[in-house]
């Protein structure tokens, strides 16, 4: 377990470096360079000296990396051009804004799709499953983004329910944070909710049919320990692996979902900052997006492994 | 030899035979695969179908109702034909889906081919490169690649294609894996066979099934990060008609023209939806445990 650990962390670590190589790199890729693309529009050849200074742009690139990293690690992300404010500060107002949306749109997909998978495949090949199939199906086939206008069409613009777009914080008014999150939330869970379903789904009608089962059946064990302590437990391992591998999905799903929402988050930065050329802001949010990425299946891998030993004792043999 | 040969034939055909109507007692599947020919169809031809010009703009007919005489589908925030610019459309979006699955696969196909095979610095070196590309969300890597080459569907499509890459190794390299270890892989050779008649006459051959269910999984989701892209403002640009693009002018008028909304949501839900039950099936019957 051990080794398992260091070296799933590690290769974390390597692909984490590559990464912010990469963006590094792709700043310097932008047209023109990094001093007039990190400046406000018609800067004086002085002011541009002045940045290529102050960034130590006239320095070799590994040199420059180096730096940059070292500003990264010790928190120091540059100031945005267009705003003057240090890009540290405005992601600190911007990523517990997602962290709540995506937070409770997970919740939310969780709540929904275990039960109904679970039920689908107690109940397989009846109307409950036909129906649980289909609603996946839609899940997966209506874009998110349409959903979005589609709510706001039903519940802000003709019931007038709910708020169509904007953001309140939770410690202002956690009533008015709900409402407003609520809607964005649940056009974000549809997705994920209709990739769950099917995975817990087929992953319950196969812990079903195991021999474990079985097993536990004729110890004389009750059935609802049956469904609950074996299948259920076991199916769970598959939804821990669906759900890290639908972060990506889930990113890119809050970008859409703030702004048609118009909720200050980084999805909304991410925009805000291509349309802007604010390339400070860009990088970092890049650079954190993918950082969070890389941890967070770092840790779907460590519970994986810990509620699934044999991945352990696979993955030391290759 | 002749008979063995007809023998062989005939199984494969008798095979060829059962899979086709394994599919066809799937009704989802069939009306997918409808669909699919019918969105084709209007992409190949879509300049002949449109019944008015879907740039023309008409300041005297702005959102004209759906079902009103000369325009089906109602006119837009500038009097254009709907249905016009929906048909024109359909074109972005199926070149979208299938072109970065496309890419995609023949990169992805490439480097899961020869990563599986010889295993070793190739293979690891794929397999870190996987792990950076796939720490970048479409949507990040796209919003990246519009800042560095500018919005277009092009890099729309490069960055869809990029963010599929991974997919498509790891399911090449996995069954690549499997398949290296088998008798007539060891006896091609033995028998003095070439690495390259080996990787793709054997193996790749091999390996096709699960790439086609994966293929048919991508071509829908690349269809909605198309137009989810053109949504933003990051794929196809207006006044190029898209689905996308029509869904994001849609979003200002909400209030008093509900139903411009519908249609291209409606338009890309149909397509996604075709590709989707069409793929199931298939996956279904390629799928040797699906024969109970």
């Amino acid at each position: 377990m051990k080794w398992y650990v260091l070296r799933k962390v590690g290769q974390a670590v390597l692909t984490l470096f590559i990464a912010s190589v990469v963006v590094f790199l792709g700043v310097r890729a932008l047209p023109g360079d990094a001093a007039t693309a990190m400046s406000s529009e018609g800067a004086s050849p002085e002011v541009l000296a002045q940045i290529r200074q102050a960034y130590g742009l006239d320095k070799p690139i590994p040199v420059q990396y180096f730096d940059w990293l070292a500003h990264v690690v010790t928190g120091n992300l540059g100031t945005s051009p267009q705003t003057g404010l240090a890009v540290s500060a405005v992601l600190a107002d911007r990523i517990p804004v997602t962290l709540e949306l995506a937070g409770v749109a997970l919740l939310l997909a969780l709540l929904i799709s275990i039960p109904i998978g679970v039920l689908a495949a107690l109940k397989r090949n009846t109307a409950a499953d036909y129906l649980s199939t289909t609603g996946s199906m839609l899940g997966l086939s209506v874009p998110h983004f349409w959903f979005g206008i589609l709510f706001i069409l039903l519940f802000a613009v003709r019931l007038h329910w709910l708020p169509a777009s904007g953001f309140v914080p939770f410690a202002a008014d956690p009533v008015a944070n709900l409402q407003h999150i609520i809607m964005p939330a649940v056009v974000l869970a549809i997705g994920l909710a209709a990739v769950l379903v099917r995975q817990m789904r087929s992953a319950m009608i196969e812990s079903l049919g195991a021999d474990y089962l079985r097993t536990a059946r004729a110890k004389g064990l009750a059935e609802s320990a049956v469904i609950g302590k074996h299948a259920l437990r076991n199916s769970l391992t598959a939804v821990v692996t669906v759900v890290g591998l639908q972060l990506g999905a889930l990113i890119s799903g809050v970008v859409v979902t703030e702004e048609i929402f118009v909720i200050p988050g980084l999805g909304k930065l991410t925009l805000d900052s291509v349309f802007n050329r604010d390339y400070p802001t860009l990088q970092a949010v890049v650079l954190i997006t993918s950082a969070a990425y890389i941890v967070v299946n770092l840790v779907t891998d460590l519970v994986y492994s810990a509620l699934n030993p044999r991945i352990r004792v696979q993955g030391a043999a290759t | 030899m002749t008979v063995a040969v007809a023998t062989e034939l005939t199984e494969r055909a008798q095979q060829r035979r059962r899979l086709r109507r394994r599919f066809t007692r799937r009704p989802t599947a069939v009306i997918g695969l409808v669909g699919i020919v019918v969105f084709v169809l209007v992409a190949l031809f879509g300049p002949l179908l449109s019944p008015d010009d879907p740039n023309a703009t008409n300041y005297n007919a702005i959102f004209v109702s759906p079902f009103s005489p000369g325009h089906l589908l109602g006119t837009d925030d500038l009097g254009r034909d709907v249905l016009s610019r929906l048909i024109v459309g359909t074109r972005a979006s199926m070149e979208a889906g299938v072109l970065a699955t496309l890419i995609a696969a023949v990169i992805g196909v490439l480097c899961g081919l020869f990563a599986g095979y010889y295993r070793g610095w190739l293979d690891t070196l794929v397999a870190r490169a996987t792990d950076v590309l796939l720490s970048f969300p479409f949507a990040v890597l796209a919003v990246g690649l519009a800042s560095i080459l500018g919005p277009s569907l092009t890099n729309a499509i490069i960055a869809l294609a990029v963010s599929l890459i991974p997919t498509f190794i790891r399911v090449t390299r996995a069954e690549v894996l499997g398949l290296r270890e088998q008798d007539y892989v060891q006896a091609a050779l033995v028998s003095g066979a070439t690495t390259r008649f080996i990787v793709f006459g054997h193996i790749l051959r091999n390996c096709l099934t699960p790439l086609v269910v994966q293929a048919t999984v991508a071509i829908p989701g690349s269809i909605i990060g198309a137009a989810m892209l053109s949504f933003l403002g990051l794929g196809e640009q207006p006044p190029t008609a898209s689905w996308g693009t029509m869904l994001s002018e849609s979003q200002n008028y909400l209030g008093q023209a509900a139903w411009f909304a519908l249609f291209p949501g409606a338009a890309i839900a149909l397509a996604t939806l075709s590709f989707n039950m069409f793929g199931d099936g298939l996956a279904d019957v390629l799928d040797p445990k699906g024969d109970q």
